[in-house]
């Protein structure tokens, strides 16, 4: 530290003016563009630094929009696959079956490939070959089971929601005009299938 | 070193001396210089004395409390500000799926919510108290009705209800409340819908919790086996409950950092992956299921019973194929039903047998080599067994049947008189090993206690041997019952019954079930002797029953049995248990048929309120699984009589 100081009192004593005034200058020129450099440095950091945070901030904005547009439609797959599932169950199939008039078939044939030979005896149905088949609900109850998953799909979005509900208005009047064929089919059912049943109990 | 500083700080002083001089300037120029080295603090030295021991002390103090933060109370202090930044939230786990053996789901969970309201928010609708405009304060009190509105709309219910919850803003102890539960289970669609009105109509305080709910696509369809789960998504019954431990899964957790403008991008995060439960397969066939649960409720309706079962089983490996019981419930609402037809009376509800047991008599007799079918028998009108007479269903004189014709017809007394060539501790042997009176395995919940049903021991009273030879005087399920039975005709070899086929872990691990290996219950040939006494009493054109009926194209063989049931005080006066079990082919038996009727009050034989059923579900089930009509049905000659 004393060595520092040292160069100092004795150059204010000899020759002031000539020795300083060249320093100076150099040192101003010299420093300009370092202090620019540096200012510039700072500025393009601090700049960076405000749009990398303020990109990183948009982009976790939309993120999250989109992780919840995601959840959104997650729920909504889930409400359509839950409707699908209860139209396909074995119940809702069935009767919707039965409601289109079709009755099982006791008879079955086999063929035999490929030797073609056939076991069994094709036999058409009357209907009322196996009376206890006879679904014990009213048929139009399972078709508006899954009434209440159209509602809650029907808003959310447009194009998948209106295919379903389109698809649900319309498959009940198929089925409400054919079971107006049907339900005579079920009478004579049910009266053919007291006649067996007390046929059975007299022996 | 020294001497700059020394410099330095004199000049320090000698220029805040004069500093000092100046403010002191009013003091009167002859006090000016007397004053100055009076001042204690006047003095360089002392100056930076004092300088350095304030600097000390707040140095000493910044330490300490940086110590106490960072060294002492450390841990509570990183906690308390992480729990101020972080959240969590827990990751719920699904409930494994549960299919069936063609891959129709059965059970599976849907994404559903919570809706949980803050009565205190309401109250000012999300703004400061302290700083509404008279607008916003108009919105505030507007905000329960139209939310009340809003929930009627979506959850139904209510609107005064809801009123009640939302205006109460505070606390039984005066904090304000922020947590009011309005509904759960509520579908994550009509969630979405009611979320999106509130948000438009500019609406605060209504929020969600994950709730998965668990949902039945087909209802009341195999609701006996799969149970059902409580609010908590745990398992409450059936499948549900006896393999809840699997289903349930782990749930998982997630913590984050936010702030008040959401998550902070960078900030701390762990993700804990919930990890999903077990997905199961049945040996339930939904499609035969629905066929045996339709036509077991319109032979229940039509025979106005209390009850009835049904059990279809693959005989070679001891599937069930189809289990149902009426009356019924449906697993996503089992709070509707009756709680007596919650459960699975196939495996819980013990009863006498009756005639069908004298399959189980005949097989043990035949195995033991004390009979043959065409073992001659001849049946006097009664038989008296302890103190009391056993008489037949029908009168009859004299009859002279072979032992087929004991088991088509149906006779106490000869199935009694064939019994009791065998020593009762043998009898009682055979019984067991066809698995009466233990537990048959099955992976459902129930199987303890009375439902094992009661198999008289070794020991048994003459009477009681008597009476358990036609199937009163022992009480079975009609698990247990069918289960035995199709071991008697699949060659004599049980297979210990099951309905999961397959289960595997979210991780794709398969999980083990604890099965007994199939065993030898009796001969081949015994076997194949029962099978043809069965099917007299279906094809032999000597039985003019109601029940002696045959599948075209096929060799079905069965058996009635009509049971009367006993009363609390012991006397067979309670009703009866009308039932029937049909095998089929006879050739090679496949596919077991179980029907039992509980207190049928129109017509009570199984000949006449069971065989319907048991028939038709064997005609239905048979081209099910490709088992091809017989190439050539042999009429049933074999003797029943001598």
């Amino acid at each position: 530290m004393s060595a520092l100081h040292a160069p100092i009192t004795p150059g204010s004593d000899s020759q002031p003016t000539v020795l300083r005034a060249v320093p100076r200058q150099s040192h101003q020129l010299a420093q300009l563009p370092f202090i620019l450099f540096i200012a510039v440095l700072l500025g393009g950091g601090l700049t960076g630094v405000l749009v990398l945070s303020t990109t990183i901030q948009t982009q976790s904005g939309e993120l999250a929009a989109l992780q919840s547009q995601e959840a959104e439609l997650r729920y909504q797959e889930a409400a359509l696959v839950a409707q699908a599932q209860d139209l396909r169950s074995s119940q809702n199939l069935a009767d919707q079956a039965w409601a289109l008039g079709m009755r099982p078939n006791p008879n079955p044939a086999f063929i035999k490939m490929p030797s073609g030979e056939i076991l069994g005896v094709p036999t058409e149905v009357s209907g009322n070959e196996l009376p206890g088949m006879v679904p014990p609900a009213p048929v139009s109850v399972p078709v508006t089971t899954p009434a209440p998953e159209p509602t809650s799909t029907t808003e959310p979005s447009t194009e998948p929601s209106t295919e379903s509900s389109t698809e649900h208005t319309t498959e009940p009047t198929t089925t409400a005009g054919d079971q107006d064929g049907t339900e005579q089919t079920d009478e004579s059912t049910n009266s053919e299938t007291t006649q067996p049943a007390a046929g059975e109990v007299n022996p | 070193m020294s001497s700059p500083r020394n410099t330095r700080s004199s000049a320090a002083s000698r220029s805040s001396t004069a500093g000092r001089s100046r403010t002191a300037t009013p003091m009167g120029k002859n006090s000016r210089r007397r004053a100055r080295p009076g001042l204690p603090i006047a003095s360089t030295n002392k100056r930076i004395t004092i300088f350095f021991v304030f600097v000390a002390i707040m140095i000493s103090l910044a330490s300490g409390r940086a110590l106490l933060l960072q060294g002492i109370d450390a841990d509570a202090n990183a906690q308390a500000a992480a729990a101020q930044l972080s959240q969590s939230q827990v990751l719920k786990a699904d409930r494994g799926v549960i299919y069936d053996r063609n891959g129709e789901v059965l059970a599976e969970t849907q994404p559903a919510f919570s809706v949980i309201a803050d009565p205190y928010s309401i109250s000012s609708n999300g703004y400061d108290p302290d700083h509404m405009t008279s607008d916003q304060r108009a919105k505030a009190d507007k905000a329960p009705a139209a939310i009340a509105e809003i929930l009627v709309k979506y959850l139904g219910g209510n609107k005064d209800d809801y009123l009640t919850q939302l205006t109460d803003t505070r606390t039984a102890d005066g904090g304000p409340n922020q947590y009011e539960l309005i509904a759960r289970k509520v579908s994550a669609a009509v969630y979405q819908q009611m979320a999106a009105e509130l948000t438009a109509g500019g609406w605060y305080g209504i929020y969600s919790a994950p709730d998965p709910v668990r949902y039945y696509p087909n209802g009341t369809l195999a609701s006996n086996v799969l149970g059902f789960v409580n609010y908590d998504d745990e398992g409450a019954a059936g499948l549900e409950y006896g393999q809840n431990q699997y289903l349930s899964g782990t749930d998982g957790k997630q913590t984050y950092q936010s702030s008040r403008y959401g998550t902070i991008p960078l900030g701390d995060s762990t993700l804990i992956e919930p990890v999903n439960g077990a997905t199961y397969t049945l040996t339930i066939d939904s499609e035969l299921q629905w066929m045996a649960e339709t036509s077991l409720a319109n032979a229940v309706a039509s025979a106005q019973a209390k009850s009835g079962t049904i059990v279809v089983q693959a005989v070679d490996t001891g599937e069930i194929l189809a289990m149902a019981t009426v009356p019924t419930f449906d697993s996503n609402n089992p709070g509707s039903a009756d709680a007596d037809d919650l459960g699975n009376r196939v495996v819980t509800d013990a009863y006498e047998p009756g005639s069908v047991q004298k399959v189980l008599t005949m097989a043990a007799l035949l195995d033991a080599g004390l009979i043959t079918p065409d073992t001659k028998v001849q049946v006097p009108e009664q038989i008296l067994s302890g103190d009391a007479p056993i008489r037949d269903a029908w009168s009859h004189g004299t009859l002279d049947l072979t032992a087929r014709g004991v088991l088509a017809q149906s006779s106490n007394i000869g199935t009694v008189e064939l019994a009791r060539q065998m020593d009762k501790a043998t009898l009682s042997n055979y019984l067991a090993s066809f698995g009466l009176g233990t537990s048959t395995g099955i992976e459902l919940p129930g199987e303890t206690g009375g439902a094992l049903g009661i198999l008289p021991g070794t020991d048994m009273a003459d009477y009681t041997r008597d009476q358990i030879s036609f199937g009163q005087g022992l009480s079975v399920t009609a698990l247990q019952e069918a289960s035995a039975i199709s071991a008697i005709v699949n060659g004599g070899v049980y297979h210990q019954p099951t309905v999961i086929a397959s289960a595997t872990t979210a991780a794709g691990d398969a999980i083990s079930f604890d099965r007994a290996e199939p065993r030898r219950v009796i001969s081949p040939e015994a076997s194949a002797a029962v099978v043809n006494m069965m099917e007299a009493s279906v094809a032999s054109p000597e039985m003019t029953t109601a029940d002696s009926k045959t599948i075209d194209g096929y060799r079905m063989a069965g058996k009635s049995g009509t049971a009367q049931k006993a009363d609390q005080y012991g006397n067979y006066n309670g009703g009866y248990t009308g039932s029937y079990v049909a095998v089929a082919p006879a050739e090679d038996p496949q596919i077991l048929v179980y029907v039992v009727i509980d207190e049928p009050v129109n017509g009570y034989y199984g000949g006449t309120v069971a065989f319907p059923t048991a028939r038709q579900m064997m005609m239905q089930a048979l081209p099910r699984y490709g088992i091809a009509p017989s190439t050539d049905v042999p009429a049933y000659t074999d003797p029943l009589t001598y």
